[in-house]
C-alpha cells in the first residue's frame, strides 16, 4: 500500500496531465506566483497561437501587451486570485500575430501541502465569436431607429438604451438609466399602478402587449404600442424585462382622422336618405294629385309631362336608394356562410326569367355546386347583378348564351359570369366598375351604373378581385375571387 | 270632421308631407279628425292635453303617425317620452319617415314603436299604406284602453 500510492499518484498524475495537454477548446496552463508560464496545452497553443516551447519561462504580461501597463494588470488579477480563491474576468487578449480576441478566464491559486501559493492554474475560453454576436446584436439594437428597445431590471428600473427609445421618448441614455420606467406613464395610468400591472401580466403571460398614451421627456404624449418580454435566465430566474416600444401616434391621428371623415359621411349619408328623398314624395305625390284633380280637363300632352315628372322622380328615388345601399356596403358587417353560388345564380335566373318572360330565348349555364364561403345576402346582389348585366346586354343577341362557372388561374378559384352579347371596349374595362360610369347610353341599355360598382364594393369586402373582359359585340366576362377565410377568422377566434 | 270622430295625430314638420297625408287619409275614406303638431314640442305639448285633466276627458289619438327628423324635440325623443307617460304609453304610434337606416328602424321598435314603416316615394303606395293604417289601427282598434278607462271612472 505505502509503495503503490505513489506509484499510483504519479500515474494519475501522468494521465491527467496528457488528458489537460490534450484538450483543444481550452487553454489550461500554469503559472508561477510572478505570472511566468511553467506548462502549456494543445488548447492554449492554439487560442494563443504559441508553442509550449516559445511562452514557457515567460510572463503572461505577453498577452496584455495592448494594455497600458500589461505588468500591474498581471499582478491586481493574480493578487485578487490569491485574496479571493479565484478571479475570473471577461476581457480581450493579444494572440501571438498581433490579432485579438475576446476570453473568458479564471485564475485559481494552486497550494502546496503546508497551504503555501505555489503558483495559479488558468483556464481561458476563446469567445470571441460569442462576443462579436453580442456586439453586433447589440449594435443593431442601438442602431434601431424606429423602435424604442430597451431593458428593464426585475423591479422596473431601466438598464440600457437604444437610439429608437432616445428618439421616441426624449431621454438620452445617460439620462434615463438607473430610472423608473413608470416616469414614461401618464398620471392616470401611475394612479392606477398601470405600470407594475404591465409588469406582473407579462410575467403570468409571457408577454404583454397594448397600445396607449405615454408621455415624453418634454411632457408630451404620443400614442405607443408596448411590447413587454420578461427576461429569464438559465436557472429560471426573472432577470428583467425587455420593453419594445413603437410610436404610432401618426398612425392614431390617421385612425381618428378617418373616424371623423367616416362619422361625416355616415351624418351626410343619413341626410341623404331623409332629405333627398322628401322633394321627391312631394313631386311625385302631387303631380299624381293634380292628375286626379284636372282628369277630364288635361290635354294629353299636359298628362305625359305629368307622368314624366312622376317617372323622373321614382327614378331618382330608386337612384337614391342605390347609392345609399352602396355606401352602406362598406359599413355593414360580413356575415360568413356557406353559400351555393351555383343555386343562388340558378334562383336568380329564374326570378330574371319570370320577369321578362318574352326573352325565353336565353340559354343559362350553369355549372352546378359551386360552393363559397362569404356573406349570402350580399353574394346574392353580386350575382343578380351580374345575371341581370348579361341579360341586359345580350337583348340585342341572336342567341344570346349566359353561363356561370369555376376556373382555376394561380391555383386559385375563379368565378366568372360570361355572356355573348354587346361586350365593351377594353380600353374602358376599368370605367365599368366606377359609380355612375356607363359605357352604353340609357336609350341603348336602361340602368343608372351603380350594380357594377355595388359588385365590386361587395367583391373587395370579401377579399377578393373582379376583373372585366370583352370586346364589342363579342360578349363580356366577369371574373372575380372570393377570400373571406371565414375558416382561419373562425380559428383565430 | 265631428269632435267623436277617431283622432290621428300626424307629426311632421314638412307642409308637403302633411298635404300628402292628409289627402291619403281623405282618399282612405275612414272617420278621422287629423291634428297636425309641426315639431316634437307640439306633438308633446298636444299629447298632453289629450291625456285629460281632473275636469276634462281624455281625447287621445287613436294613431300618431311621427315622423323621426323633426325640429327641437326629435321623433325617437318624443317616441320614448310618450312611452314613458302613463297616459299615452299604449297610444299606438306608428313611425313614419323617410329613413330606411337600419338603426332608425332598432332604435324605434326599441322604444316601444308600433310599426315602422318607411314613406313610400309613389303616391299610388303612399295612398294605399296610410290606407292600411288607418284600417288597422283606427277601424279595427278599439279606442285605446287607459282613454276608456279614466272616461268610465
Amino acid at each position: 500500500m505505502n509503495r503503490s500510492k505513489p506509484v499510483q499518484d504519479n500515474l494519475e498524475q501522468q494521465d491527467f496531465r496528457k488528458l489537460v495537454d490534450a484538450i483543444p477548446d481550452y487553454a489550461i496552463f500554469m503559472i508561477d506566483r510572478d505570472g511566468k508560464i511553467f506548462s502549456w496545452n494543445q488548447g492554449a497553443s492554439r487560442i494563443y497561437g504559441y508553442d509550449g516551447s516559445e511562452v514557457i519561462g515567460q510572463n503572461i504580461a505577453l498577452f496584455y501587451r495592448d494594455e497600458e501597463s500589461p505588468e500591474k494588470k498581471v499582478k491586481a488579477e493574480l493578487d485578487e486570485a490569491e485574496a479571493k480563491g479565484r478571479y475570473q474576468e471577461e476581457g480581450w487578449r493579444t494572440r501571438k500575430d498581433g490579432s485579438r480576441f475576446w476570453t473568458n478566464a479564471l485564475i485559481t491559486p494552486l497550494k502546496d501541502e503546508s497551504g503555501q501559493i505555489q503558483g495559479f492554474g488558468k483556464i481561458t475560453r476563446d469567445l470571441t465569436e460569442r462576443k462579436v454576436a453580442e456586439e453586433r446584436y447589440r449594435d443593431l439594437v442601438d442602431s434601431v431607429k424606429d423602435y424604442g428597445i430597451f431593458m428593464l431590471d426585475k423591479n422596473g428600473f431601466v438598464q440600457s438604451w437604444n437610439s429608437g427609445a432616445s428618439r421616441i421618448k426624449g431621454y438620452r441614455a445617460d439620462e434615463i438609466i438607473g430610472q423608473h420606467f413608470s416616469r414614461f406613464y401618464t398620471q392616470v395610468d401611475i394612479d392606477r399602478d398601470h405600470p407594475s400591472a404591465e409588469l406582473e401580466s407579462a410575467i403570468e403571460t409571457g408577454r404583454y402587449e397594448e397600445e396607449g398614451w405615454r408621455v415624453r421627456k418634454d411632457g408630451t404624449r404620443f400614442w405607443a404600442n408596448v411590447i413587454i418580454t420578461p427576461v429569464i435566465n438559465a436557472g429560471g430566474e426573472l432577470i428583467g424585462f425587455s420593453k419594445v416600444t413603437r410610436n404610432l401616434t401618426e398612425r392614431k391621428i390617421a385612425e381618428e382622422e378617418l373616424k371623423r371623415a367616416y362619422d361625416e359621411l355616415e351624418a351626410f349619408s343619413y341626410s341623404v336618405s331623409h332629405d333627398l328623398r322628401a322633394p321627391l314624395r312631394s313631386m311625385a305625390g302631387f303631380s299624381e294629385i293634380l292628375e286626379e284633380l284636372l282628369d277630364e280637363k288635361l290635354d294629353p300632352r299636359s298628362r305625359d309631362y305629368l307622368s314624366r315628372i312622376r317617372s323622373s322622380a321614382r327614378k331618382m328615388s330608386q337612384l337614391i336608394d342605390d347609392l345609399l345601399n352602396l355606401s352602406r356596403l362598406s359599413r355593414a358587417s360580413l356575415n360568413v356562410d356557406k353559400v351555393n353560388l351555383s343555386e343562388v345564380a340558378t334562383k336568380v335566373t329564374e326570378e330574371i326569367r319570370r320577369s321578362d318572360p318574352e326573352r325565353a330565348n336565353i340559354q343559362v349555364e350553369i355549372q352546378p355546386n359551386l360552393w363559397v364561403e362569404g356573406d349570402p345576402n350580399l353574394l346574392r346582389i353580386v350575382m343578380e347583378n351580374l345575371l341581370n348585366n348579361a341579360w341586359k346586354y345580350t337583348s340585342k343577341t341572336e342567341k344570346p348564351v349566359i353561363s356561370f362557372g369555376r376556373t382555376q388561374k394561380s391555383g386559385e378559384d375563379v368565378f366568372f359570369v360570361r355572356d355573348n352579347g354587346a361586350g365593351f371596349d377594353m380600353r374602358f374595362a376599368e370605367k365599368l366598375f366606377g359609380a355612375f360610369q356607363r359605357l352604353h347610353s340609357v336609350d341603348e341599355f336602361p340602368g343608372n351604373g351603380i350594380g357594377l360598382a355595388t359588385v365590386r364594393r361587395i367583391i373587395h369586402r370579401h377579399g377578393g378581385e373582379i376583373t372585366a373582359n370583352g370586346k364589342p359585340n363579342e360578349g363580356a366576362t366577369f371574373s372575380f375571387t372570393l377570400r373571406p377565410s371565414p375558416t382561419a377568422e373562425k380559428d383565430r377566434k | 270632421m265631428s269632435q267623436g270622430q277617431p283622432i290621428v295625430l300626424l307629426i311632421d314638420d314638412d307642409p308637403n308631407d302633411q298635404e300628402l297625408a292628409k289627402i291619403a287619409l281623405e282618399k282612405s275614406q275612414i272617420p278621422h279628425r287629423l291634428m297636425v303638431a309641426r315639431d316634437g314640442a307640439e306633438a308633446l305639448a298636444f299629447m298632453r292635453s289629450a291625456s285629460g285633466s281632473a275636469t276634462t276627458a281624455p281625447q287621445l289619438p287613436h294613431l300618431v303617425l311621427l315622423d323621426l327628423k323633426l325640429p327641437k324635440v326629435n321623433g325617437l325623443e318624443v317616441l320614448e317620452l310618450l312611452r314613458a307617460e302613463n297616459e299615452t304609453s299604449i297610444v299606438p304610434i306608428v313611425v313614419f319617415t323617410s329613413s330606411n337606416e337600419e338603426r332608425d328602424l332598432e332604435r324605434s321598435y326599441e322604444l316601444g314603436a308600433n310599426a315602422y314603416i318607411r314613406k313610400p316615394n309613389d303616391f299610388k303606395e303612399y295612398k294605399d299604406t296610410v290606407a292600411d293604417m288607418g284600417r288597422f289601427w283606427i277601424l279595427r282598434n278599439q279606442s285605446p284602453p287607459t282613454a276608456a278607462g279614466r272616461m268610465t271612472s
